[in-house]
């Protein structure tokens, strides 16, 4: 287990997450893998903090920022989810092109 | 005081323009008689300062003896070209400008106090009067400009002034479309002038007249280069180009369709414009430039022969025209080419190789003397046809006849008028045709001198017919109420005493006008035997007339026609020069040169900016396609731009 | 043994990654989430930094897929959508390929151009995290994080509320009973 390591699988976590992004149809899909990256950048962040950083703390302390504005970007994305689904009854993305021409 | 007066001459020019722009800005609204009260008191300032301007030069300068300073009024530099290229803006007094200034004056005044009773009733009343100042001061302009520049503008200026008088009555097609062919047909040979312009002037660095007729210009000019593998003398073309201005301004042939046409417009317009003023400005701007004609080779010859071969031509065609106002045209013409040989004859042949100068001046001082007698009784004649024209409402003479009972008045001044352009002892075209011709024989031009004298007969002749048939034997067609209006007949009764008086100016001029920079005159023959041969010219003209036309019938001429036959009709078809212009503009230009530019603006300039729109539109819409709402479709085009950075950064 | 451990924890977690993007229920891919999380809070705990295999189980596994399992239910019900399921052959081929370029790209970047921070950190082997260390860091004024603490549960309570401004139904016309 190497620093080179766990940049790689944070690396590939972000891609498989990116990769979801642009591939997943249903909008709460696409959230999904929002999640994915930000999972993949908090190991990031504490894979330099144990095996690199001059204040592992710091390492620490940021993904519990990252984590805590990941919940409030999650809370208002699903608040708008829900409120699109009211009104349009669908959440396809394909169907989702008002911002046409 | 003599400066003072001269600096405030600018006066002469700001009434007639103060005038122009009142009448013009409120004639909507004035009612007509306020209005004829303005223009004619505005006027008569103008002309009673000409008169004393005049008064004063002669007092003044002329005192002086030969050569006279030119006197320059005002000058001001006005368009700075580049440090060594000025045009500036200036009153230059010498004795043509201020001779000039006073026929203008007189003749406008007159012609304005003869409108009012020409134009009563007429609807546009308050513009015409507007038009007629605004022409005085282009006029006014042309005579006293100081250089040549500004003299292009004044006469563009009258140009236009003609164009809008002559198309006054703009109802009527025939108005309208004489009234652009004598603007395009002058408004094209103005283009030549004004390359003559830049010519002279850029390779002598001035545009001033002093500067232009000096001979140091002369000589700066006086040589060869090569244009197109051909030798020409620069002197030579820029003195023609500039000619070009009064070949189309003066009706020269064949720029000369224009001024039969212009007939078209109200006759006081007829009578000063196309008479007695603008059409002699081409015989200014000769005058005016002539130390420096004279240095060039081959230009005065060449305006002689155009002046001789037009005055022949005119008279010709006179002979066969009816309407009142045409043969007046014609003979204008003809007395222009008169005046534009006579300037030409002042180079001396070189056969006659016997004289010590090579240029005769009697040529200039006939030529301006002609234009001040021409002036006079031109004038007279066109407000005498006018007054005819109202009388009996009809321009055709051949429906005229029998009106020497009925308009007395008219028929006396008139008389005196024909008279005068026929060449008869002792009224003033006699001296001033006799110095013209005495000039031509002066200077060894025989064939001038032969064209002159059988033109001399041909005016009598036409001059006459005219008369005879309009005054003289029964009315030929019913008259209605004719009457002769008081407003018309005074100025042209005041004008019978210059016609008849003008000859006892006839030393005046040839002693005291001529050019600047020529101090002394040649010495040559005055033979006894020519006013003799001159007047005999005149009575075979009048008595051919009397013959044919003297009891007012036509039976005669009618017999003559027939015999002539189709000579007749090319004739009185004026030489079908007018179906030779219409043929060239409508065959040639047209079609040969102006429909593939206008093809070339159609679908190439155009259609390249319509190209332009229609490879924005269609870019637009690819463009657009990029923009199809979808979320993926954006998520993709960021990460792809990601990547590039990554791999270009 | 660390290192087996760690391609086990790591390979499972790419797989379960995977099939949390790929799916096509929502439900299914939720769960598949649930259990990523799970092992990255197990990866933190072999990085010695146990706070954050905490706050993970706490914040994402508690708080955050919960929420989303609560959305799923109530918009798709059980999270079957098949037809949303249906993507095109030709759109995971040219996404892998722009997902694949990225990875490759940011390797590129990253191996060519070396940081010199990086390499002059100090490699401190095996530090300690401890809870308390965190804490106090958190809330110290110098060399702390007090201000981006502050910071966030303001963010905290701005998405609070507007989560619920936003996901409020219509006010409804009272009716007049009389």
């Amino acid at each position: 287990m190497t620093l080179s390591h766990c940049i790689a699988l944070s690396l590939i976590l972000c891609g498989i997450g990116i990769f979801g992004m642009m591939t997943r149809r249903n909008l709460l899909g696409i959230l999904l893998s929002v999640e994915v990256i930000l999972n993949g950048a908090n190991i990031n962040f504490a894979a330099f903090a144990h095996f690199k950083a001059a204040d592992p703390v710091a390492g620490a302390v940021f993904p519990i920022f990252v984590m805590a504005v990941s919940a409030c970007e999650i809370a208002v994305a699903l608040a708008i989810i829900l409120s699109m689904y009211r009104s349009k009854k669908r959440l396809d993305v394909y169907r989702l092109e008002e911002l046409n021409g | 005081m003599a400066d003072f007066i001269f600096f405030n001459s600018y006066l002469i020019l700001l009434c007639p323009l103060l005038s122009f722009v009142l009448i013009g800005l409120g004639h909507l609204r004035s009612d007509n008689r306020f209005v004829a009260k303005f223009a004619i008191t505005l006027s008569a300032i103008s002309c009673g300062y000409a008169l004393l301007t005049a008064l004063t030069y002669f007092i003044a300068v002329m005192g002086h003896g030969h050569p006279y300073p030119e006197k320059m009024a005002l000058d001001g530099a006005w368009l700075n070209f580049s440090p060594t290229l000025t045009a500036n803006l200036g009153i230059y007094l010498d004795p043509i400008s201020v001779m000039m200034l006073v026929v203008i004056t007189v003749i406008s005044l007159l012609v304005n106090i003869y409108s009012v009773g020409y134009m009563k009733g007429d609807s546009s009343f308050n513009r015409f009067f507007a038009l007629l100042a605004l022409f005085s001061f282009s006029m006014l302009g042309l005579v006293v400009s100081s250089n040549i520049l500004q003299m292009f503008v004044f006469w563009e200026l009258v140009g236009v002034s003609s164009y809008a008088l002559i198309g006054f009555w703009y109802e009527k097609p025939s108005a309208v479309a004489a009234s652009k062919k004598a603007f395009i047909m002058t408004r094209f040979a103005d283009a030549f002038f004004l390359l003559g312009i830049l010519l002279v002037s850029f390779e002598s660095g001035s545009f001033s007249f002093q500067t232009l007729n000096s001979p140091e210009t002369a000589a700066l000019l006086n040589k060869n280069i090569l244009f197109a593998g051909m030798s020409i003398n620069l002197l030579t073309l820029g003195t023609l180009l500039i000619f070009c201005g009064g070949w189309g301004k003066s009706a020269m042939f064949p720029l000369h369709v224009w001024l039969p046409d212009a007939m078209e417009g109200p006759t006081p317009v007829s009578s000063i414009i196309h008479s007695a003023t603008m059409v002699v400005a081409g015989v200014y701007l000769t005058a005016r430039m002539f130390p420096l004609f004279a240095a060039a080779e081959g230009t005065l010859f060449m305006i002689q022969c155009i002046g001789a071969f037009t005055a022949l031509f005119a008279a010709i065609i006179a002979i066969t025209q009816m309407d009142i106002k045409r043969i007046l045209a014609f003979s204008t013409l003809s007395q222009l080419g008169y005046m534009i040989f006579s300037l030409g004859a002042a180079k001396v042949c070189a056969d006659g190789g016997h004289h010590e100068s090579s240029v005769n001046l009697l040529g200039y001082s006939a030529a301006m003397y002609h234009v001040f007698t021409h002036a006079f009784f031109k004038c007279m004649l066109f407000l005498g046809a006018g007054a005819i024209i109202h009388a009996v409402h009809s321009n055709d003479i051949l429906k005229m006849g029998g009106l020497k009972s009925l308009m007395p008045r008219t028929y006396w001044s008139l008389l005196a008028a024909c008279l005068a352009i026929a060449g008869v002892f002792p009224f003033s075209g006699f001296w001033s045709k006799d110095a013209i011709i005495l000039t031509a024989l002066q200077s060894g031009h025989y064939i001038t001198f032969l064209v002159g004298l059988v033109t001399g007969a041909l005016t009598a002749f036409y001059m006459f017919r005219f008369f005879f048939l309009i005054f003289h034997g029964e009315a030929r067609s019913k008259l209605h109420d004719v009457h002769e209006d008081p407003w018309m007949t005074w100025p042209i009764i005041f004008l019978t005493i210059p016609t008849v008086f003008a000859g006892l100016l006839e030393h005046f001029f040839i002693a005291e006008v001529i050019p600047p920079h020529f101090a002394e005159t040649g010495h040559f023959a005055h033979p006894g035997w020519l006013p003799w041969l001159a007047t005999l010219a005149a009575v075979i003209g009048i008595g051919g007339a009397w013959l044919l036309y003297g009891k007012g019938k036509t039976e005669a001429a009618a017999r003559l026609k027939s015999m002539f036959g189709p000579a007749y009709t090319v004739v009185s078809n004026k030489f079908y020069i007018d179906e030779l212009w219409l043929f060239i503009t409508h065959k040639i230009i047209f079609a040969c040169i102006a429909a593939p530019i206008k093809w070339f603006d159609r679908k190439v300039v155009d259609g390249s900016m319509n190209l332009t729109g229609w490879l924005l539109q269609v870019g637009g819409k690819g463009v657009r396609l990029a923009q199809n709402g979808q979320l993926q479709f954006y998520l993709g085009a960021t990460v792809l731009g990601v990547i590039m950075l990554l791999f270009l950064g | 043994m660390t290192d087996i451990l760690f391609y086990s924890l790591a390979v499972l977690l790419v797989t379960l990654s995977c099939c949390a993007v790929s799916l096509p229920n929502m439900l299914h891919s939720a769960i598949a989430l649930i259990g990523s999380f799970l092992i990255t809070a197990a990866l933190y705990i072999m990085l010695h930094i146990e706070m954050l295999a905490l706050a993970q189980i706490m914040l994402y596994v508690g708080g955050i897929v919960v929420f989303m399992l609560l959305i799923i239910l109530l918009t798709t019900g059980l999270g079957v959508d098949d037809k949303l399921g249906r993507i095109s052959a030709g759109k995971w081929i040219s996404k892998g390929l722009i997902t694949g370029l990225l990875l490759t790209g940011m390797l590129y970047f990253f191996t060519e151009n070396s940081s010199d921070l990086l390499d002059k950190a100090v490699a401190k082997s095996a530090a300690i995290v401890t809870i308390d260390q965190i804490g106090t860091r958190l809330l110290s004024l110098e060399n702390g994080f007090i201000v981006p603490f502050e910071v966030i549960s303001l963010l905290l309570l701005a998405a609070l509320v507007g989560a619920v401004v936003i996901a409020r139904k219509d006010a409804e016309k009272t009716e007049d009973l009389s």
